[in-house]
């Protein structure tokens, strides 16, 4: 009851810490460890696989990589450009958010749910092998397909910042670099001679 | 001493707001992402609660929650790598100063 409370208080109070805090790298460590949090209660969950999957990809990747595209990011430019910010859309965001999480609710009241856990789920809950045979055997395709998504998303990246490395290289050789490719209000580049290695070899 | 479902449930649907409210009123993209990453958490604890709780015990929810992890991992992904071009091309990660998408 005790851990409960304490690792659900601690989730929810990092979540709005990770929204609200104005330094966009102090936020990003607090969704890190917001996520271990979530991680603690899946432990008490009995879901220790699943846990530690949290863990490693949560913390050990997805917060590592927000941390290096924060880290990437010149810092005059991930300040939020209002001055003041107006309260009428933090008003209307908290009220959208509480209609959301109000018909989840109203939707979940409407059903009994069970208030204990049944006494064979415990087992059953960290056996990995169920987990295995689950995976392995009736989700089997949805298991492959991620396999894709997840090689989709990798080339993918690497597909989108090939694009820009090409324009630099079409402006390195004098080349015009198309309109629609050019940075909003920057002059067309132009090749830098004294760095150009053909101009080197008379 | 036991916890009653409905408590996981709470904690669920608070989290899942929160990064409803994230996604609604920020302005900086990283934390737009960072939001939706943490709907997607509320969404995990309520899918694990479901599965553990469930009289005929059924793994569907832990499973989900490996292919709900791994794809919040490409997703992380991908949208850093737009961010980033994004920031090249415009120079800013604010998403209101940016009209080009609008339509």
């Amino acid at each position: 009851m005790l851990e409960f409370a304490a690792l659900s208080i601690l989730a929810i109070a990092l979540a709005i810490l990770a929204l609200e805090y104005h330094d966009i790298v102090y936020a990003a460590f607090f969704f890190g460890i917001m996520s271990s949090i979530v991680a603690g209660l899946y432990l008490l969950l009995d879901a220790p696989f699943i846990a530690m999957i949290q863990m490693a990809v949560y913390t050990g990747a997805i917060s590592v990589l927000i941390i290096f595209g924060v880290l990437l990011i010149r810092r005059e430019e991930d300040q939020p450009l209002e001055p003041y910010p107006t309260t009428k859309r933090t008003i209307l965001g908290i009220l959208t958010a509480a209609a959301v999480a109000g018909l989840m609710a109203l939707a979940a009241v409407q059903f009994t749910w069970p208030s204990t856990i049944p006494s064979g789920n415990y087992e059953q809950a960290k056996d990995l092998s169920v987990l295995a045979q689950a995976i392995w055997g009736r989700y089997v395709l949805p298991t492959v397909l991620l396999g894709l998504a997840l090689l989709t998303a990798m080339v993918g990246g690497v597909a989108l910042l090939r694009k820009e490395k090409i324009e630099r290289i079409a402006a390195y050789r004098g080349e015009p670099v198309p309109v629609e490719d050019r940075p909003v209000g920057e002059e067309p580049l132009t090749p830098v001679k004294e760095l150009d290695p053909r101009s080197e070899t008379p | 001493m036991t916890i009653p479902l409905t408590w996981y449930l709470g904690t669920a649907f608070a989290l899942f707001g929160i990064g409803i409210y994230g996604i609604a009123t920020k302005r900086n993209l990283i934390r737009i992402l960072i939001s939706s990453e943490i709907a997607a958490n509320g969404a995990s604890i309520a899918l694990i609660a479901f599965s553990t709780y469930s009289p005929t015990f059924s793994i569907t929810g832990q499973a989900f929650v490996l292919f709900l992890i791994a794809l919040a991992a490409a997703q992380t992904a991908i949208v850093l790598c737009l961010v980033m071009l994004f920031n090249r091309r415009y120079r800013t990660i604010d998403l209101l100063e940016q009209r080009t998408l609008r339509g």
